[in-house]
């Protein structure tokens, strides 16, 4: 399953928390981060985040995502004549 | 004819579009979003940011999928006369176009990848058309045979 193109809700390990900090990117709640996926590879996900210069991607690897929450969605249906 | 969308997905146009509105042109949030927004300890703002992103990505989506069930029946008419297309619905986790054809009362699954779609509607490739007109061709000899 991708998780790409989606704005998800990662939940953090202790030392994810502390690069997180680390790195700069500040959330609401500790271990909590609500980011738009670029992208996901081997390494991790890849998360945009604002900067004073403008938009950075950032990598969080997977050791230090305990989970991930994304809303499915519903099915959105429409009828079409043919 | 049915049309869905089944999934979810943001496009970095939308999501950076929806990011910079203030706050007030933000639509409120239901209450049972509230709620998740509580649980999952992220502020109701970012909630509704991502919701309303989502919603317009959305609407994209079906407008794609509408568009490419209209060139299907057409396609489709031109190779069997009698081919009714009953539902194309577009699965945005597995990234393809889910289609029910119906023949004489016969009914043919057909899934078309969403990738080819969109290289035919965006750079019109030929590639892709070729690439689509194999897959209908193999999915009417598998009914036919």
């Amino acid at each position: 399953m991708k998780i790409a193109q989606q704005t998800v809700t990662i939940f953090l390990s202790e030392e994810g928390q502390r690069v997180l900090k680390l790195a700069g990117v500040e959330t609401a709640h500790p271990g909590v981060a609500h980011l738009y996926v670029q992208a996901e590879d081997e390494l991790g996900i890849w998360v945009r985040t604002a900067r004073e210069d403008g938009e950075h991607l950032l990598l969080i690897r997977w050791p230090f995502v305990l989970t991930v929450d994304l809303h499915v969605g519903g099915a959105k249906k429409i009828g079409l004549q043919p | 004819m049915d049309i869905s969308v089944e999934g979810l997905r943001t496009s970095i146009t939308d999501w950076e579009a929806v990011r910079g509105l203030p706050k007030e042109k933000l639509p409120p949030l239901s209450p049972e979003q509230r709620e998740v927004a509580k649980k999952l300890q992220i502020p109701e703002e970012d909630y509704a940011r991502s919701a309303l992103a989502g919603q317009k990505t959305m609407e994209k989506l079906v407008a794609k999928t509408e568009r490419f069930a209209g060139y299907l029946q057409q396609d489709l008419r031109k190779r069997v006369p009698r081919a009714n297309i009953e539902r194309v619905s577009l699965n945005t986790w597995d990234g393809k176009f889910e289609i029910t054809v119906e023949i004489d009362g016969s009914r043919t699954p057909l899934g078309i990848a969403e990738e080819v779609v969109d290289d035919l509607f965006e750079s019109g490739a030929s590639d892709a058309q070729r690439r689509l007109e194999r897959i209908l061709d193999l999915a009417l000899q598998a009914r036919v045979s």
